[in-house]
């Protein structure tokens, strides 16, 4: 690493946890500035999370004072105070940690050319959670400009995780000199078994309170345990689970990313001194270096995803030589089948994780808005530093005019004078903001990660003061009445009352408290693992090394209805609830699985089968519907041309594309996330952004902002080259069964609670149809009341 | 497309349309209220870049009701414009248009707002604090306690459920001496009538009735 550095070359340094990819990153930079001295910025560091970052400083420090060296650290995020950001830009120190926002940030000022004037190294880290994102493409951006104002500095990329190298190293390097990679020896490889449990694995659900007894048995034998779930939900309820059922009075604490930051690092903090057996904690603890002496940990709920379950199971035994200890707890049946398929992929060394791709449009106007309050900019100009990066070197300079537009005035058609000019030319043909209240606004608004409204949740101790706990979705908070109970921060809280966006609220010992929901909370299983469950439904060897009750419910599956052929598609339909479910069993991941439940409900509604929501999983879609859908109607429903017909159609009416709209419209600056002067309600947001989507519709379909909502569905949501796929590959090979009643396969996929409802005519013949059983009962109670008299 | 249902007001008949407006047929009135024309300029003022086709859209729905119904009175009950520049704000096609629709009908009122006091109208526009019919007052925002009235102001909306699905929009709120109207503004958005706001004038409950899309529904609550 250290030779690759001092001939000035990018690399990306691959590397298990615990092998000292950072120590490796940071070394050749300290040796740099102990014998250069720079007075400026040397090495800029950039994480995906403010706390990795604190972490790295706390480690970076560590090695200065062990090695005696004069070197300045510092961090800068969102925490940093007012007076260290002044004093940082005056004084920068010579090592720089920061988040992608951050950065940008420092990008947006007008002195950004000498600050950074003096780069000599970028650090990424943890790149493949970062690469892969919108704000990887704020990475990318920042990259380039950097590029502009000092050319040649080194890249380097850490990861203990990446599946195809090569576009990592593509990515990292300037478009067309992809980063060299160097790959560390893997460690042992770590020791998974799914937990063995005494009470049976339930069919459907997603909190694994079965599993409960033999997870506390774990934490009993351990130093000290991880038990990682999926969603902020089931940290809350996993957590309740153990500390009901902990008699020995474990120390046991909860961390997600809702909770303040006090609450989060008193947490840590209590963990690295060993006061703590167990910490149960989402996504939100996978980064990071030292988590103290964990000697094994619980995945609770489908690992859906090989290298974020070893990212997650590198969390225990920082050591080389000894392999991680893990278990896996699966909440239902399906999960147990995904457990299997990643520990044998494990097994085999396999990789999965999303891959960069073409940056998007929007961020990219955002970042035309940065570049402009730094310093005027010329279209010509910036195009050509935006082309050197790996993610943006295919954009045609007719594309980028069409954004630089927008980012100048909105670029409608019908525009009224300059009422919607926010750059203005000068005569050299630059561009600058036309007042500094839209520089303070755009740079209020820096940043990708769209977040749904936000509560803060207050403890209230005892009159109105009391302690911050952390934040609740909007959704979830505002639909609570005052004495409602919910579980937050691993307490039961009674609702008092909203104050100026913060949730009041007591400790309770009420018995039946709600969970609270998050939105987005649900992470994609990988399609790789996909392919491993289907693989592992039809080989009859495979099925046999499963759990017998598992086995049995297969079993009964193949005798009931049958088992997906791996060739052909199963389609079951069954009356349920005096409405009508059909379930696709396609195990074409998430995404697909969505976009074929739009396509083929909005068939559905065209035939007057009334669909009402469905449901997706990673491995089917389940859709109800008013009216049964027949044999005959299936072979139409699955035809090749709802690709063309129905997804236009829907594309510009789902609600999904309202929500990709609201992301683009925040991040491009029509509307504002913050605004530290009016601080207006999410909820309030996400309704203007729904107007406004119909009346450009309406008005104006080709609008840019338009196409760039459709490529941001495609991005996130559709995946339409997989279905395409598939519904080419199952012409003809649909096997349909008509039954009395819910298949057992189908268990985990209709118990599924998370539902996508559709706003469509189903909905409205629903309503109608209500009013009308309404206005039948008063009629019919008239005649009655007639009668009596 | 449109659907509408008949509703009960002070031993009154009205008809309570799905397009957010209201008509009272005794009277051949027609009644909308918050058209907040010229919102997104507002906006594009602090430098957001909202798409600018609310006043296109508002009126091209207004003028389609007032050909529709065809009504003798036309009551914009306040908050016709966001701000008191809305009108010099408007194009000068959109000008004209909203001046057409106005002199369609025998008798048009623009009711005062908060958003738009009459003294920073245009003259042409015939301007009142408020308006009585039949012995009910007509005004944007209502006074506590004073007779029958029919307001705006609140842009209500409310939810129901049917079957497990919720479904939420905008509403008219009524009940013994209120009737609150929907926002009718393309831009507009609402305020879920259980809040704090509506609690002073239910002194009786509400009867709302929801819209969703082309429909409009009794939301018992």
């Amino acid at each position: 690493m250290t030779a690759r550095y001092f001939r000035g070359e990018s690399t990306l340094l691959t590397a298990p946890t615990g092998t000292g990819k950072t120590l490796s990153g940071f070394l050749p930079v300290l040796m740099d500035i102990e014998r250069a001295r720079p007075t400026g910025i040397h090495t800029l560091y950039i994480a995906p999370l403010k706390a990795l970052s604190y972490d790295i400083e706390r480690n970076v420090l560590a090695m200065i004072e062990a090695l005696d060296l004069k070197i300045s650290v510092e961090s800068r995020t969102g925490d940093t105070s007012a007076a260290q950001r002044r004093r940082q830009r005056e004084k920068p120190p010579q090592i720089l940690l920061t988040t992608p926002e951050s950065l940008m940030l420092l990008l947006s000022y007008h002195d950004a050319a000498d600050l950074f004037g003096q780069i000599e190294c970028v650090i990424v880290d943890e790149i493949h959670q970062l690469a892969a994102s919108k704000r990887g493409d704020l990475v990318a951006l920042a990259l380039a400009q950097l590029e502009a104002y000092r050319p040649g500095f080194r890249r380097v990329g850490l990861s203990a995780t990446v599946s195809d190298p090569d576009v990592f190293r593509a990515w990292l390097g300037p478009a067309g000199a992809p980063a060299g990679h160097l790959n560390a020896a893997p460690g042992k490889p770590p020791a998974v078994e799914i937990l063995k449990t005494t009470a049976p694995i339930p069919y459907g659900g997603f909190m694994t309170e079965y599993a409960v007894p033999e997870i506390l048995e774990q934490i009993t034998q351990h130093k000290t345990a991880i038990i990682f779930v999926n969603t902020r939900a089931q940290a809350e309820m996993m957590f309740q689970f153990l500390w009901n059922a902990n008699d020995a009075n474990l120390p046991i604490a909860i961390y997600h990313a809702s909770l303040t930051q006090e609450v989060r690092q008193r947490a840590v903090a209590l963990m690295n001194e060993g006061g703590l057996r167990a910490l149960v904690a989402t996504s939100a603890l996978e980064l990071g270096i030292d988590w103290g002496d964990v000697d094994v940990v619980i995945q609770v709920g489908a690992p859906k995803g090989v290298s974020r379950l070893l990212q997650r199971i590198g969390r225990s035994n920082h050591k080389v030589n000894a392999p991680s200890k893990a278990f896996l707890a699966p909440a239902n049946r399906f999960e147990v089948l995904e457990c299997q398929a990643a520990m044998k992929a494990i097994a085999e060394g396999a990789l999965d994780g999303d891959l960069p791709a073409p940056g998007a449009h929007d961020v990219l106007i955002q970042f035309i808005m940065n570049a402009a309050c730094s310093q005027p900019v010329a279209p010509e100009a910036l195009h050509a530093i935006i082309a050197r990066s790996w993610s943006y070197q295919n954009l045609s300079y007719a594309e980028f005019e069409l954004l630089f537009r927008f980012a100048v005035d909105g670029g409608y058609a019908l525009r009224t004078y300059d009422r919607w000019r926010r750059l203005t030319p000068l005569h050299d043909g630059r561009w600058t903001p036309i007042s500094d209240a839209i520089i303070a606004r755009h740079r209020q608004n820096i940043g990708v990660i769209i977040e749904a409204g936000k509560l803060k949740v207050k403890k209230l101790t005892g009159g109105r003061g009391g302690v911050m706990l952390g934040e609740l979705e909007e959704g979830f908070g505002s639909a609570l009445s005052p004495g409602d109970t919910f579980y937050f921060a691993g307490e039961v809280l009674a609702f008092e009352r909203i104050n100026d966006m913060v949730l009041e609220a007591r400790p309770s010992a009420a018995k039946e408290p709600l969970l609270p929901s998050y939105s987005g909370g649900q992470m994609p299983l990988s399609t790789f693992l996909a392919d491993g469950v289907r693989a592992l439904l039809n080989d009859k060897g495979l099925r046999k090394a499963l759990p017998k009750p598992i086995e049995q419910w297969l079993n009964l599956q193949a005798r009931f209805s049958q088992l997906p052929d791996p060739d052909r598609l199963l389609v079951e339909s069954f009356p349920r609830a005096k409405l009508y479910s059909t379930v696709f069993y396609t195990f074409e991941g998430r995404k697909a699985n969505q976009t074929l439940g739009m396509l083929v409900s909005r068939r559905m509604e065209r035939r007057g089968l009334h669909p009402l929501s469905f449901t997706v999983t990673d491995y089917g879609l389940a859709i109800t519907s008013v009216e049964e859908t027949t044999e005959e109607a299936l072979a139409d429903l699955l035809s090749i041309d709802i690709l063309a017909d129905e997804l236009e159609e829907w594309l510009s009416e789902s609600p999904m594309l309202k929500r990709s709209f609201r992301r683009v419209a925040t991040i491009v600056g029509l509307v504002e996330q913050q605004n530290n002067s009016k601080r207006k309600s999410v909820r309030q947001m996400t309704f203007s952004t729904d107007l406004i989507y119909d009346v450009l519709r309406k008005y104006e379909p080709d609008h840019v902002l338009l196409r760039l909502t459709r490529a941001d569905a495609e991005r996130e949501l559709l995946d339409l080259d997989r279905l395409k796929g598939m519904l080419l590959k199952y012409r003809d090979r649909v096997d349909y069964r008509a039954l009395s009643k819910p298949s057992p396969l189908s268990l985990p996929v209709i118990l599924d609670v998370r539902t996508e409802r559709l706003p469509g005519a189903g909905l409205e013949a629903l309503l109608a149809q209500a009013s009308l059983e309404q206005e039948a009962e008063r009629l019919i109670e008239e005649v009655e009341h007639g009668l009596v008299n | 497309m449109a659907s509408s249902i008949e509703a009960d007001f002070s031993g009154r008949r009205f008809v309570l349309d799905s397009d957010l407006a209201l008509y009272w047929p005794a009277q051949e009135a027609l009644i909308v209220s918050d058209l907040h024309l010229e919102k997104a300029t507002f906006f594009a003022q602090f430098g957001s870049t909202l798409a600018p086709y609310d006043t296109l859209d508002t009126l091209v729905r207004l003028d389609k009701l007032v050909c529709r119904y065809n009504p003798k009175t036309l009551i914009l009950l306040g908050d016709s414009f966001h701000d008191k520049h809305g009108w010099a704000r408007l194009p000068f096609g959109a000008q004209h248009h909203l001046l057409n629709i106005a002199s369609a009908v025998e008798r048009c009122v623009f009711v005062e707002g908060n958003h738009d006091p009459a003294d920073a109208a245009h003259p042409r526009l015939n301007y009142a604090a408020e308006v009585m019919i039949d012995g009910l007052v007509f005004r944007h925002e209502p006074a506590q306690g004073d007779g029958l009235q029919v307001v705006g102001h609140f842009h209500p909306k409310t939810r129901v459920n049917v079957k497990g699905y919720r479904v939420s929009g905008k509403c008219f709120a009524i009940n013994d001496s209120i009737l609150i109207m929907p926002a009718f503004g393309s831009l507009t958005g609402g305020l879920d009538l259980s809040h704090d706001a509506f609690a002073p004038f239910a002194e009786t409950p509400w009867r709302s009735y929801l819209i969703y899309k082309s429909v409009i529904v009794p939301a018992a609550r």
